[in-house]
């Protein structure tokens, strides 16, 4: 197979240089060229092995012999007889290629990388390749502002294509946004997917998410990451840092209506709703739903101190029959203890 | 110059023409907006309408070095291409007569425009507000060279001095204008003109994906000056933004204060959004994470304290899906499973690696 050796550069690394498409990572060749990882793909790209030879820059005219051989090894048995025929007729289609034909060979061959993508960046390589990105800041800060401009993900909101564009995930708030540059709303939100996000979180635990985006300029991105993983304190709670669980929510965190210096109370008919959204316990171990469970004494104390002002409506407005101690843990959520008790018991 | 005419025995150094005479696209056409404009009038007017210059400037105004449109000068057309605006000046003698002070002018205008760039977000203060002194209680001691900087605002300025005094005295008029504006805008004239910005959402949209691109107001974090940069409030999420562009991150959040944001939904309670609990729940392949679902659940158990609380108190909360959704989203996520933590490290980034 003839590679991209001749040509100074590589179709992947010319598409990833491409105005708004700052946000992929570089495919490696090897993760392309194994089959399992396009499983699927070929129903979804129109033109699938052209666009394919266009991403891995093969020469469409010179490789016919090797896609041969290629094909009979991996090829479909079934279809092997009639695969034949056809494909005489598409290698002397291949050489009058017209130029329009191109246009939607690249196109598809965009699409295609793509979907390819959704997938590499879950991969070890891949999401290692986008921690470096991460790291650097590439991917834009987070508009909150009490979320002092922390560094934020791509994520997609879909994994099928078309569906919906490229938007950031922000690990200190938990919220997705709307890139601030609009050459990004060209980006499809499939090729990122939507389990890149979380799954980045979980991959690199020890990163200080809480960490500005403008920090990073300085340079020493790693190092910084291997002194926070070497820290004595890395309390966990539900399998996450305490600290990298909504760093960027919480009291202090939450914008609070004012006029003239006063609050503007719950009650007023534009008074505020949404500060749930914005909200985190007090104490953080209120969330750890298996503890509580576990012993709910502890907790009652625990849970007594900290929200009681926040609970004892709960109670009173729904608690009908049911001692103090019973409806305590389950204060905290809605999600039902005996599931819990099985998960983690 | 057929299409414009002077009066020059009306005012010796004053340009009067007629607007009817001017095309209506020419780019400098707002400048007959107002009839017989007189030159001494003419910052008053640069200055009044400089929020809106962008929109009626012509696009090819962009740097300081590019030249300045050929039909400003239709006697030189060739000339034209090799001048920047640092030239217009000296350009009075190219000029047809009527526009000859509008070589000076342009530039001065110019000047304005680049200054005022990012002044989106203001709105134009009503002249007899600026002039009642009652509103301008206080500003005296906030605001360097006070009196000259309120003649600048005013326009009544004619004090002779240096270019560097100048600036320093225009940085004052822009800063007495903003501290000015942080009132103005909290008056029923000043809300009225800012809540039709925001109509046209002026001020830009909500980031937040699931605002669904809902206009933004500005606020400030403080008010008193020189604390913190302005900052944009969404109605619909209850949280605060960030600007987006650098021009605008400088501009002072004291100029719009604390309260107007919020004051504005008081006085116009038919503008409050209706809220959602719509929300992003990150998932891994399809399942939710341990951690931030815990948060997720907490969050609207509080949510939904806060709605019953409301509901006891018979006091509309604002939801769209109101009464029955409460108990419904709850059995709704017990349903759904989660993954923890430790089945993603050993599960699913083993998988991964195996592709690899």
């Amino acid at each position: 197979m003839s590679s991209s050796s001749g040509t100074p550069e590589s179709w992947i690394s010319s598409f990833c240089s491409l105005l708004g498409h700052e946000y992929f990572a570089e495919i490696s060749e090897d993760f392309i060229e194994d089959d399992f990882n396009l499983t699927g793909l070929q129903t979804q790209v129109a033109m699938y092995k052209e666009a394919l030879e266009m991403i891995l820059d093969v020469e469409p005219e010179d490789d016919d012999d090797d896609d041969e051989d290629e094909e009979e090894e991996e090829g479909d048995e079934s279809i092997e007889g009639e695969d034949h025929k056809v494909r005489r007729v598409a290698t002397d289609r291949r050489h009058h290629r017209m130029a329009s034909d191109l246009s939607i060979i690249e196109s598809s061959a965009e699409m295609l990388y793509g979907l390819i993508h959704q997938r590499f960046i879950c991969s070890r390589a891949g999401i290692q390749q986008m921690s470096e990105k991460y790291e650097l800041g590439h991917f834009g800060v987070c508009p909150r502002t009490y979320c002092e401009g922390v560094r934020t993900l791509p994520v997609g909101l879909s994994d099928v294509p078309g569906e919906d564009t490229v938007k950031l995930f922000c690990p200190s708030c938990l919220d997705v946004y709307v890139p601030p540059n609009s050459r990004f709303q060209t980006v499809d939100g499939a090729f990122f997917g939507r389990t890149f996000g979380a799954l980045f979180l979980l991959t690199f635990p020890d990163y200080d998410i809480s960490k500005k985006g403008m920090d990073t300029l300085g340079g020493h991105g790693a190092r910084s990451m291997a002194t926070t993983a070497s820290d004595e304190e890395k309390d966990k709670i539900n399998g996450m840092n305490v600290q990298n669980l909504g760093p960027g929510l919480g009291k202090g965190k939450m914008y609070e209506p004012k006029i003239y210096g006063f609050k503007v109370s719950e009650r007023a008919r534009s008074g505020p709703r949404m500060s749930w959204l914005r909200d985190r316990p007090v104490d953080i171990r209120e969330l750890d739903e298996a503890a509580l469970f576990a012993n709910p004494d502890e907790s009652d104390d625990d849970a007594g101190l900290n929200n009681g002002a926040r609970t004892q409506p709960t109670q009173t407005l729904g608690g009908a029959g049911g001692t103090r101690k019973m409806r305590r843990p389950n204060g905290g959520s809605p999600m039902s203890i005996e599931a819990l008790g099985e998960l983690f018991a | 110059m057929r299409h414009v005419r002077t009066e020059g025995t009306e005012h010796q150094k004053g340009i009067a023409v007629d607007a009817r005479d001017l095309r209506q696209d020419h780019p400098l056409a707002f400048w007959w907006d107002r009839r017989r404009l007189q030159v001494p009038k003419l910052r008053k007017l640069l200055w009044s309408c400089f929020p809106n210059l962008t929109r009626r400037l012509h696009p090819t105004l962009l740097s300081m070095d590019s030249p300045p449109p050929r039909e400003w000068f239709p006697g030189n057309a060739e000339a034209c291409d090799s001048l920047s605006y640092q030239h217009l000046p000296q350009l009075g003698s190219m000029l047809p007569h009527p526009l000859r002070n509008i070589g000076n002018l342009a530039y001065k205008f110019y000047r304005t425009f680049i200054s005022s760039r990012g002044n989106e977000y203001f709105c134009e203060i009503d002249e007899d507000y600026l002039t009642d002194r009652f509103n301008l209680t206080g500003l005296n001691t906030e605001v360097q060279y006070y009196q000259y900087a309120l003649d600048l605002v005013t326009d009544v300025f004619d004090l002779d001095c240096d270019d560097e005094m100048r600036e320093t005295i225009e940085k004052s008029a822009r800063h007495l204008y903003g501290l000015v504006h942080a009132r103005y805008i909290v008056t029923t004239r000043g809300l009225a003109k800012m809540l039709d910005k925001y109509k046209k959402a002026e001020f830009g949209k909500c980031p937040r994906v699931m605002c669904k691109s809902h206009p933004l107001l500005p606020m400030g974090q403080a008010d008193n000056p020189n604390l913190k940069a302005v900052k944009l409030y969404c109605a619909r999420c209850e949280d605060i933004y960030n600007p987006k562009s650098s021009r605008h991150s400088v501009i002072d959040g004291a100029y719009f204060g604390t309260s107007f944001h919020n004051i504005i939904f008081q006085v116009y309670p038919a503008l409050i959004p209706t809220k959602s609990s719509e929300r992003y729940v990150p998932r891994i392949y399809g399942f939710k994470v341990h951690a931030p679902a815990t948060l997720i659940r907490w969050q609207s158990s509080e949510k939904d304290d806060m709605r019953k609380r409301l509901r006891k108190l018979e006091i509309d909360s604002g939801f769209k899906d109101d009464e029955e959704d409460v108990e419904a989203e709850d059995s709704e996520e017990e349903e759904e499973e989660e993954v923890d933590m430790d089945v993603i490290e050993n599960g699913a980034i083993e998988g991964g690696e195996l592709k690899v």
